[in-house]
């Protein structure tokens, strides 16, 4: 894992201003195509995560990688959050976290 | 959770004034960001808490290092191990687990780091979004004129009633307010959805 570079805190919403850049999310699994693990955002849209670790479906995945576009992450770091992650304060921690908090994070 | 103390607000939600005893949530880039000359004293053995990933753990022979990186930064952490149980804490760790992290801040030769009075894998990956979000609403409380946070309560909803964070839920709306209330709002939603109680 790279311990020097920050990772922005994003939703599907927010991954689209972190372009190339490594980010952090959450998403809930739903299917693992061969390696890529596609999944649902904590803002309700689907992302693709590639080089993801298995993890079983529905439950919560971190993901610490490399935002490809709007919709792919090259996963460098999973974690299983589990079956009970809530994902609503994850996703109001976002838009803060990528707007007026973002001195906080980044 | 930690009591709030009473301080005079900066920009930087970092000022002086707290209270010694006082429980901080941060992040490391809030922690390194006062680490400028003139401002590194402000924060020196203050007490804070920090929730990141476990990285590069050292086991030694009274007491264990590692790094935490918690997304924003990473800090260098060293872990005491004076009762057995200090030990049998630590050892529930281990490299790449997330942990969440109560020490004092300390400061050598311009580098910050935590001496850490306990260092707890989290088991609930909730804490993790909630230590942020405390984070920011401390960060809030620290910045905002104690006239406006009086102001803003008072202007909120009108079907709605402003309770600290940690009572009772209510339903609260954002929409409509002023750029400043409207942050507060969102932040103080997300502590008093019933759902997340």
């Amino acid at each position: 894992m790279d311990t020097s570079s920050p990772a922005a805190l994003v939703n599907a919403e927010t991954l689209n201003m972190f372009v190339g850049r490594r980010v952090r999310t959450v998403v809930q699994v739903q299917r693992n195509e061969g390696g890529v693990v596609v999944g649902q955002s904590s803002d309700g849209h689907q992302l693709s995560i590639k080089s993801a670790m298995d993890v079983p479906v529905s439950n919560f995945m971190e993901v610490y990688g490399i935002a490809e576009n709007n919709q792919t992450i090259r996963a460098e770091v999973c974690t299983d959050f589990g079956p009970n992650f809530d994902p609503k304060p994850f996703d109001q921690l976002c838009k803060l976290a990528s707007d007026k908090f973002k001195h906080m994070f980044l | 959770m930690p009591s709030q103390s009473t301080v005079v607000p900066e920009s930087s939600g970092l000022s002086k004034g707290w209270s010694a005893q006082t429980l901080l949530p941060l992040t490391v880039k809030q922690i390194m960001d006062a680490a400028f000359p003139g401002r590194c004293l402000e924060l020196q053995d203050s007490f804070v808490r920090l929730v990141g990933r476990m990285l590069n753990k050292v086991q030694h022979v009274k007491d264990v290092q590692f790094t935490l990186h918690d997304g924003a930064g990473k800090i260098d952490v060293n872990r005491w191990e004076n009762e057995s149980s200090d030990a049998k804490e630590i050892a529930d760790v281990n490299d790449g687990d997330y942990v969440i992290v109560n020490g004092g801040l300390k400061g050598f030769q311009g580098k910050r780091h935590i001496v850490a009075y306990s260092v707890r894998r989290v088991t609930d990956f909730n804490e993790i979004p909630h230590h942020f979000l405390h984070c920011i609403q401390v960060h809030l409380d620290h910045t905002r004129p104690k006239a406006q946070i009086n102001a803003s309560t008072a202007t909120l909803g009108h079907t709605n009633q402003v309770r600290p964070f940690n009572n009772q839920a209510a339903t609260f709306s954002a929409s409509g307010n002023a750029a400043g209330n409207s942050i507060s709002d969102l932040v103080m939603s997300v502590f008093n959805d019933p759902e997340a109680m």
